[in-house]
C-alpha cells in the first residue's frame, strides 16, 4: 500500500496543474454560477442547479480518473508497471477517494445550498458510477485517452437524449433522487459487465 | 538460477518447450528466429506470463530488473522524475532514492541527461533509461527483451558497450535478433528454436569461428550443447 502512496504523491505532483484547474474552475467559477441561478426562484431553479452539477461533476470525475491512469496505462509504461505488481483495485479505490476529497467542499457546498440531501447523495452515486465506468473503458481497451474520449461521447449522448433514460449516466431535466432503481440496476449490470471483459493479463 | 522444464503453450500450440538451464552471473544472448520463442521465455523468467509447466528457481529471491521491448518514457517527464516513478515503484520508502537514482544514471551514461524532457530523448538514449530503471534495487537477475531494435548501429554499440561493463555483477539474459549484439555484450549464446532451446554456446572457448556460424549450425543441429 505503501507503494500505491508514494506513486500518488508522485502522479499528482507532476500533474499538480491538471488536477488544479478544474477546482478552480468548480470553487471560483461553478460556485458563483450556481448561486446565481439560485437567486431567480422558479419552479425550476432546483432541476437547472441540479442539472448543472450533474454535468460537471461528472465530467471532473471522468477527468480526474483520466489523470489516473495517464501514465500508468500508457503503452510506453505498462508492462514495466504490471511487472512491478502494481495494485490496479487499490490505485482506483485510491484516487476515487482522492476525487470525492477535492470535490467535497463543492458538494457541502451544495448541500447547504438546496438542503436536500437525497439529491446530493444520488449525485455521488452517479459521479461513483460514472468513475467506475470510465476506468473499467479505459482498463478494457487499454488506452486512457481512448477510453476517456468515448465515455464523454456517451455522456453526450445521454445529454442530448440520444441513449435510453435508464442506461444514460445523466439525465437532464429531472431531479437525481428522482432517478429509477433500474437506472441503479443498469449501471450496476453495466459495471459488472465492463468488469468481466476485462482480462488485465491479455495484453502481456 | 535454475530452469526446470519450463514450457508455455497458448491455444494448445507449444510456444516454449521443456527448457532446462543453469544461468549464472553472467552476460547470455538468447537469440532465435521471429517466432521462437524469444519474449515469451523472457516473460516467463520475469514472471509476467506464467508457465504452463515447469518451475524456475531463483537464487536471489525475485529481485529482477526488467527491460521489456515496449518500453518507452512519458514525454513531459524528465529522466530523473521518470526514474522516481520507477524507484517508487520499486521500493515503497523513498529513502536512498536520489543517490540510487543518481547512480544508476551515471552507470548509463545519462548523468548530463537527468534534467531533460523525455520528448528530446533518442530512441538509444530512452533504452539507456530503460536499463537504468531496471538497474535500481541491484537486481540479481536483468531480463532484457530486444533491447536494440530500431537503434543505429552507434546507439547498439553504446548500449553493447554498458551491458558488457556490467558483466560479471548480475545474471544478464538479453533477448535479440541481432547476432551482432550478442558477440559484443555477451558471453554465451542460447538459442530458441519453435520454443526449443538447440543450442547453449559459449562465445570464448568458439571465439576462432564465426558467430553466425555458430548460430546457424545451432539451429541446424550442429553445435554440441
Amino acid at each position: 500500500m505503501k507503494k500505491i502512496f508514494c506513486f500518488l504523491f508522485l502522479h499528482t505532483k507532476k500533474q499538480w496543474t491538471m488536477y488544479l484547474l478544474p477546482l478552480i474552475f468548480v470553487y471560483v467559477v461553478l460556485i458563483q454560477y450556481q448561486r446565481q441561478v439560485l437567486a431567480v426562484a422558479d419552479a425550476n431553479t432546483m432541476v437547472k442547479v441540479y442539472d448543472i452539477s450533474q454535468k460537471y461533476g461528472c465530467l471532473f470525475f471522468v477527468w480526474y480518473q483520466y489523470l489516473s491512469w495517464r501514465y500508468v496505462l500508457s503503452v510506453r509504461q505498462r508492462e514495466v508497471v504490471i511487472f512491478q505488481s502494481f495494485k490496479k483495485r487499490s490505485w482506483f479505490i485510491l484516487n476515487l477517494f482522492l476525487t470525492y476529497l477535492l470535490l467535497s467542499g463543492y458538494l457541502i457546498w451544495l448541500l447547504k445550498a438546496t438542503g436536500s440531501i437525497n439529491n446530493v447523495l444520488m449525485i455521488s452515486v452517479q459521479f461513483l458510477f460514472s468513475s467506475v465506468e470510465v476506468s473499467l473503458l479505459i482498463n478494457l481497451i487499454k488506452s486512457p485517452l481512448s477510453g476517456l474520449m468515448m465515455y464523454l461521447i456517451y455522456i453526450v449522448l445521454c445529454m442530448t437524449e440520444c441513449i435510453p433514460g435508464d442506461w444514460c449516466i445523466i439525465n437532464l431535466g429531472i431531479m437525481p433522487d428522482s432517478y429509477s432503481i433500474s437506472w441503479l440496476l443498469k449501471h450496476l449490470l453495466f459495471s459488472i459487465m465492463l468488469t468481466g471483459s476485462i482480462k488485465i493479463k491479455a495484453y502481456l | 538460477m535454475e530452469i526446470v522444464d519450463l514450457t508455455k503453450r497458448y491455444h494448445k500450440k507449444n510456444v516454449v518447450l521443456g527448457i532446462n538451464l543453469h544461468l549464472e552471473k553472467t552476460n547470455y544472448g538468447l537469440v532465435g528466429p521471429n517466432g521462437a520463442g524469444k519474449s515469451t521465455f523472457i516473460r516467463m523468467l520475469a514472471g509476467v506470463v506464467q508457465p504452463t509447466s515447469g518451475e524456475i528457481i531463483y537464487d536471489y529471491g525475485k529481485n529482477i530488473g526488467y527491460l521489456s521491448q515496449k518500453f518507452g518514457c512519458i514525454p513531459e517527464l524528465t529522466v530523473y522524475e521518470q526514474m522516481e516513478y520507477f524507484a517508487c515503484l520499486k521500493k515503497s520508502t523513498n529513502t536512498k532514492w536520489e543517490g540510487e537514482i543518481n547512480s544508476v544514471l551515471k552507470m548509463v551514461n545519462l548523468t548530463e541527461l537527468k534534467n531533460e524532457k523525455c520528448k528530446n530523448l533518442s530512441g538509444g538514449m530512452i533504452r539507456r533509461v530503460g536499463i537504468a530503471q531496471a538497474l535500481l534495487g541491484r537486481p540479481g537477475l536483468m531480463l532484457l527483451d530486444e533491447p536494440t531494435a530500431g537503434l543505429d548501429p552507434d546507439e547498439r554499440k553504446s548500449f553493447s558497450d554498458i551491458i558488457r561493463k556490467l558483466k560479471g555483477t548480475m545474471t544478464i539474459v538479453l533477448s535479440t535478433h541481432i547476432i551482432s549484439d550478442v558477440k559484443n555484450a555477451c558471453d554465451i549464446m542460447l538459442v530458441l528454436e519453435k520454443g526449443v532451446l538447440v543450442g547453449v554456446i559459449d562465445l570464448e572457448k568458439n571465439n576462432d569461428r564465426d558467430i553466425e556460424d555458430l548460430y546457424f549450425s545451432a539451429l541446424h543441429g550442429m553445435v554440441e550443447k
